[in-house]
């Protein structure tokens, strides 16, 4: 609440009771929090909204951190490169 | 570091085998190299031992031979020639002297008269005589009036008598040689032709050599075969030697080894107190048929003959052997006393590759418990983090709780309800883990730790089940338990096969959707019970399938799609089954699923 501005972070955790932990320990130090359990979601939102940090667990169900990993940081580059993304702008940063 | 040094192990071992590989094959070579080396310088001992004995032996049979001419057996020397047993004599022979006036009368009435009956009659009375000389001479002219007349049997009979006077010569003649030639004559048999030839070359008629020459011409007029070299050559040195010992110069005994015609001979002397040589020759080919037995009864070849010699002959100077010829030896057929040799190579070569085969078993062997232990060792090592890995997350994920919990910043009463299922939770997973690993502990102690009771397999499958769906880690999945009627009971350790049963369940739950049911059955099939526990998981790779119940290993599947687990579930249900004198059988196929079934047999009552 302290903060003006609210970083944006996403928690990759498959095990429940680390999740919830980090998740209120990180939300009373003034971020804005969300979670997801497993690779796929992990991809999926991070693709639909960015994020100012994603905490990603390694093991994980349906796809482990480092293909997450692998996909995020591709779709960031394409932004950087390629024009189409619907923006239209040149040399948006993308993150 | 790891990997590089455990690749070279496999190196180091090849290299610490077939260094001694390489250096006792090369022991062995020359050791077979010394062998061979050492028997052939043995055959030659060998060989020159018995060739020493064979040299003694033809010195033996030289000297009997000289006792014998020291009685006067062998051909005699005189001042007029040799006695009987060559060809013919050193010097020409005189014919005998027989007074003209003996047969004055008969040539008369024979030559004048042409009285053939009267000159017969007085031949016939002349042929009375006691003298050979003359009874020869009167046969001779007896022999000639029955040809004259005819009278072919009557000649027949007189050269008969006439042939056995031998060598009384009319005319320079030899009457014996006369008669056969006149015999040839009037039958013209090749028998006697062969008596002929026979009386000529045998020696035993004395004649010189002009006469012998004439027969001799004789003879391959009628188509009869030369002299044999080998009697020529005696006759030739027997010549030689007499020729010496008329000049004087021959030593009263003497051995020699001389070449005559192109045939070399033998020749031994005695001479007895009267200055008389007696001698004996022997040919190349005598020499050959006289020692060639005693050389073969000792496995020995000799050889007379001059040149290059074949490989292992053993080449005797007269200086080593006192005889008067180098003796040539070798062994028959080229080999000698090889057998026992033979059999200790034999042996050596068995014993080198008995212990070559041994060396290669055991480097081989030694190889096996290495890798073995490695991976072995591998495995403990990942079962360590593994293990430490799974008591630290349930343990970190409760601490950071309980301390949320203790500062009071836990927003909310529902929230803390959350936070104390969930604590709930990770106590009942670390639980289960040492649970786990007591089990495991116990497995390891062996079966003496196995309490076995009469157990019903309904029973037990349907209160593990219950208490897999009460536990807070089923979410909820459903169970579905088909359980045939009436089995039989079984007999094992309660505890023991719920921990196993339930890790199949819990495996299950772990490898497969949330929402895809678990099926657990029970039935009977022989004399045994079979509790199966079948999942829609991802199914296990068939090269996972085998080594899954060994001990820290975990399916490769498994450990990229993130399951927890430390190795040891299937491990204590193989050991389980086992104890129970059963088994554990996997079906499995990617992508459809796995049934694993536990085999326990029967309690037989």
């Amino acid at each position: 609440m302290s903060r003006i501005l609210m970083s944006r972070i996403l928690i990759v955790e498959d095990d429940p009771a680390i999740a919830i932990a980090l998740e209120d320990d990180l939300r009373l130090e003034g971020y804005a929090v969300e979670v997801v359990h497993d690779g796929e979601a992990a991809s999926k939102r991070a693709r639909e909204t960015p994020f100012d940090l994603v905490l990603l667990d390694l093991m994980l169900p349906k796809k482990d951190g480092f293909e997450v990993c692998r996909e995020l940081r591709r779709s960031i580059f394409q932004c950087k490169d390629e024009p189409e993304t619907g923006q239209g702008g040149k040399g948006q940063a993308a993150g | 570091m790891r990997w590089g040094g455990r690749r070279a192990i496999p190196l180091l071992l090849a290299a610490a085998t077939l260094l001694p590989i390489a250096a006792l094959g090369w022991l062995s070579a020359r050791i077979l190299q010394q062998d061979r080396a050492i028997e052939r310088q043995r055959r030659v001992e060998d060989l020159k031992l018995t060739a020493g004995r064979l040299a003694l032996q033809v010195e033996g049979r030289l000297a009997g031979i000289e006792d014998q001419l020291a009685k006067g057996r062998g051909i005699r020397f005189t001042a007029e020639g040799l006695s009987p047993g060559i060809l013919y004599q050193p010097e020409t022979i005189q014919a005998a002297q027989v007074p003209a006036a003996l047969f004055q009368e008969a040539e008369a009435a024979e030559f004048q008269r042409r009285d053939f009956f009267g000159a017969a009659r007085r031949y016939r009375r002349v042929a009375e005589s006691p003298n050979p000389a003359i009874r020869a001479e009167a046969l001779v002219r007896l022999g000639r009036i029955l040809r004259r007349q005819n009278d072919r049997a009557g000649a027949l009979r007189v050269y008969a008598e006439l042939q056995q006077l031998g060598s009384v010569s009319v005319g320079g003649q030899p009457v014996g040689m006369i008669a056969r030639q006149v015999r040839y004559r009037l039958s013209e048999t090749p028998g006697e032709r062969d008596a002929f030839r026979q009386a000529l070359y045998s020696g035993a008629t004395k004649m010189d050599r002009a006469t012998f020459e004439f027969y001799r011409d004789m003879l391959r007029d009628w188509g009869g075969p030369a002299p044999p070299a080998s009697e020529v050559a005696r006759t030739e040195a027997a010549i030689a030697l007499w020729s010496r010992w008329k000049a004087g110069d021959l030593p009263a005994h003497g051995r020699e080894f001389t070449g005559h015609t192109g045939v070399r001979t033998l020749t031994l002397w005695t001479s007895g107190p009267d200055g008389h040589p007696t001698a004996r020759l022997a040919t190349v080919p005598e020499l050959e048929t006289m020692l060639g037995p005693l050389g073969e009864s000792q496995g020995l070849e000799i050889s007379f003959a001059d040149g290059p010699q074949k490989e292992g002959t053993i080449v005797m100077t007269p200086g080593e052997t006192r005889l008067p010829f180098f003796l040539r030896v070798s062994a028959r057929g080229g080999r000698l006393a090889a057998s026992a040799f033979g059999s200790g190579r034999t042996v050596l070569i068995a014993g080198l590759a008995f212990t070559f085969a041994l060396m290669l078993a055991a480097a081989y062997g030694l190889y096996r418990a290495t890798t073995r232990e490695m991976a072995l060792v591998q495995q403990q090592a990942d079962f360590v983090s593994a293990v430490s890995h799974e008591f630290r997350t349930p343990l970190t994920s409760m601490r950071h709780l309980t301390d949320l919990l203790v500062s009071n910043k836990v927003p909310g009463e529902e929230r803390k309800a959350q936070y104390y299922e969930l604590l709930a939770h990770e106590s009942e997973r670390l639980h289960r883990m040492v649970e786990s690993l007591l089990s495991f502990g116990r497995m390891q102690a062996g079966s003496s730790a196995w309490r076995l009771e009469t157990a019903d397999a309904k029973e037990l499958v349907l209160s593990v089940a219950e208490e897999f769906r009460r536990a807070p880690r089923s979410n909820g999945r459903d169970i579905v338990c088909e359980i045939q009627d009436n089995l039989p009971p079984i007999r094992g350790d309660r505890e023991a096969l719920s921990r196993a049963l339930s890790n199949l369940i819990e495996n299950a739950g772990k490898y497969s959707e949330p929402d895809a049911p678990i099926r657990v059955s029970a039935s009977r099939a022989g004399d045994s019970v079979h509790i199966s526990v079948e999942d829609r998981g991802a199914g296990i790779p068939r090269n996972d399938q085998k080594k899954l119940f060994e001990r820290f290993v975990r399916g490769d599947e498994a450990r990229l799609a993130g399951v927890r687990g430390i190795g040891v579930g299937l491990a204590l249900v193989k050991s389980v089954a086992e104890a129970h004198g059963g088994s554990v059988r996997l079906e499995s196929e990617p992508g459809r699923g796995s049934t694993f079934t536990l085999v326990i047999p029967c309690h037989e009552s």
